[in-house]
């Protein structure tokens, strides 16, 4: 049988594909295991810094995020590690672009079965993965140190669910950023989707202060950012045990699904019609 | 059968505050299956353009075809995934965190490929390219010519009946070009690859390509086979000879002045009474040397040494542009 009768196309070869891009991520890093030990602490560090604001101000605020069970430092570490998950899922796509462009390989994955999609997934997955195993390290070592405390009966399906949805939702948005790399000619540096995303985030989806301080006007800002209703969800279960048909549940799940369908569909339509551009303009490729 | 039917091609790229520069005018090209083209023109001449427009890479502002039956504007999806490009230079698509195997390991499954079948098709690439020995070696521990084998040995993963090499031996030393172009001949032969090579190498284009296709400034100027162009351009290379003989009592030999075939001039001078100097002019330097060499041998001479200067890409678009020009006045 030849090497094109033998060729796999269809959702197994697919996932092959994903699989060998996320292996690929995985090697480069355990190339240079200082970079992985980097990676950790950078993580930590970001995490670390709010676990000590947390304290600092916990008994001050707490009454302010009662509807979560009254523990600001809970409250803020739980929006904290999530963020950082959604971060990675959020920047990896234009990153992956933009480093397959530069390395002059994109054009190759163009020409390929699988291609830049296979590329983007898997290597997507692996960065999520990655950046969540260090986040439950550090949820981990802060339950440890004490002050965060959460519930003992938790209804983890639906954390998890909950954690997918948001996850899925920034990758969707990070798809569509990465597609200005050819739409918009951001050839390097940051797009202005994830860029304008994240400190939307920062300041309006509830990661640092609860909803309830923000003015009228943010508020508004704050009902169409996925990470307002994720947020709410995981703290909601994890920090106060509600039952899954808990109104606080489905009222923050439905929105957060419904966000995470339109970004991944706008994200795919965008990166695509950005690859038919580029196509047609000649920027698929640097000229070597 | 014409595994490339294109015509008209036009390309334009935009230039941020320059207007549009025009790449590539009115192109026709076909090309037969099993052919080894040779694409030739200076730097910028269009040649990396046109061949990104018949991969499917590149969408054409004008023009179309087909290229392996499929349409090249409603089908360039389906052309993209049956032909190979190797990029002009070797770095291109190899991860250095990732040994040679390694390297193929992960193409394998982007093409679809996978299981034993991969790691046979692996191997064996590795064999035929003659990296087996190199398979656990990392990328920057081999050389230049090696890595261009190893992203010729990734293109070559898909196995697919049309081939693009842009530039291929590029940048390599003279072992990583003999490497290189026996492994191109061996493809074309055994394979019964076609395919399309961009060089501004004459001489490369003359030893491996059956027709050659010559690009200015975004035009086709010729497109012939390879030795009925090099004839119809009257082109002669020069071979110049050192030779060695004396008679018994010391003096030295005058030579007879011999005629070759396809060969315009003989001209024979003397560094010194026993080292006559032949220069031949040969319009076909595999037609004149064996005749060449059969006369000195029939002279009782020695060869001392012997050297071909290859016709360069000037003189083929020189002696294109005064053909054109003779055409041109007989015709006014």
């Amino acid at each position: 049988m030849s090497a094109s009768e033998q060729q796999r196309g269809g959702l197994r070869g697919f996932l092959r594909a994903c699989r060998v891009a996320a292996w690929l991520e995985y090697r480069n890093l355990r190339y240079y295991p200082s970079n992985l030990i980097l990676a950790g602490i950078q993580e930590l560090t970001a995490v670390g810094v709010w676990y000590f604001v947390g304290r600092f101000l916990n008994a001050g605020v707490s009454q302010a995020v009662q509807q979560y069970g009254a523990n600001y430092l809970a409250y803020v570490v739980i929006g904290v590690l999530l963020n950082q998950v959604c971060l990675a899922a959020l920047n990896g796509p234009f990153t992956t672009i933009s480093d397959a462009f530069w390395d002059k390989r994109l054009e190759t994955y163009r020409l390929s079965v699988h291609g830049i999609w296979a590329n983007l997934i898997g290597r997507l997955s692996w960065q999520v993965l990655f950046s969540t195993c260090l986040q439950i390290l550090a949820l981990l070592l802060m339950l440890l140190l004490g002050g965060v405390s959460i519930r003992v009966s938790i209804n983890w399906p639906l954390v998890l669910c909950a954690f997918l949805l948001l996850v899925l939702s920034n990758a969707g948005l990070g798809v569509a950023g990465a597609s200005l790399f050819f739409l918009l000619e951001v050839k390097s540096g940051q797009d202005p989707i994830t860029w304008a995303y994240r400190y939307l985030v920062m300041l309006a989806s509830g990661l640092y202060v609860p909803l309830t301080v923000l003015p009228g006007w943010l508020r508004g800002l704050s009902s169409i950012l996925p990470q307002t209703y994720g947020f709410a969800v995981v703290r909601t279960l994890l920090l106060t045990g509600a039952p899954w048909n808990a109104p606080a549940i489905w009222g923050n799940l439905l929105p957060l699904a419904a966000a995470t369908l339109l970004t991944l569909g706008a994200g795919y339509a965008m990166l695509s019609t950005a690859l038919h551009r580029a196509e047609r303009g000649g920027g698929i490729g640097v000229v070597v | 059968m014409a595994i490339i039917d294109v015509h008209d091609i036009g390309k334009q790229y935009r230039l941020s505050g320059h207007g549009r520069v025009s790449v590539l005018q009115q192109v026709n090209l076909r090309v037969s299956e099993g052919a080894i083209l040779g694409l030739l023109g200076p730097n910028g001449a269009g040649k990396t353009t046109l061949i990104k427009i018949l991969t499917g890479l590149l969408r054409p502002d004008s023009g179309g075809g087909t290229v392996l039956g499929y349409d090249l504007l409603r089908q360039h999806g389906r052309i993209r995934g049956l032909v190979s490009l190797v990029a002009p230079t070797a770095e291109v698509g190899i991860d250095n965190n990732l040994t040679v195997r390694q390297n193929l390991a992960f193409w394998a499954p982007i093409f679809g490929l996978h299981g034993r079948f991969a790691r046979r098709r692996i191997d064996g690439l590795l064999e035929r390219l003659g990296l087996a020995d190199k398979a656990d070696a990392w990328p920057m521990h081999i050389s230049a010519g090696q890595r261009q084998r190893l992203a010729l040995a990734r293109s070559l993963l898909a196995e697919t009946p049309l081939l693009f090499l842009d530039e291929p031996t590029n940048k390599l030393d003279s072992e990583g070009v003999r490497s290189v172009r026996q492994m191109i001949a061996d493809l074309n032969q055994q394979h019964a690859v076609t395919i399309i090579l961009t060089t501004h190498v004459m001489e490369e284009a003359e030893e491996l390509c059956s027709e050659i296709a010559l690009l200015r400034e975004g035009v086709l100027v010729a497109h012939q086979p390879t030795a009925e162009l090099m004839r119809s351009l009257h082109l002669t290379r020069p071979i110049m000879i050192t030779l060695q003989r004396q008679n018994r009592d010391g003096s030295a030999v005058v030579l007879p002045t011999p005629s070759f075939p396809a060969a315009t001039a003989v001209q024979i001078s003397a560094a010194s009474a026993s080292s006559p100097i032949m220069k031949v002019e040969s319009l076909d330097i595999r037609t004149t040397i064996p005749a060449l060499l059969a006369w000195v041998r029939e002279q009782g001479c020695t060869l001392t040494t012997m050297r071909a200067e290859p016709v360069t890409l000037t003189d083929v678009f020189q002696a294109l542009t005064e053909q054109r020009l003779q055409v041109k006045e007989r015709r006014d």
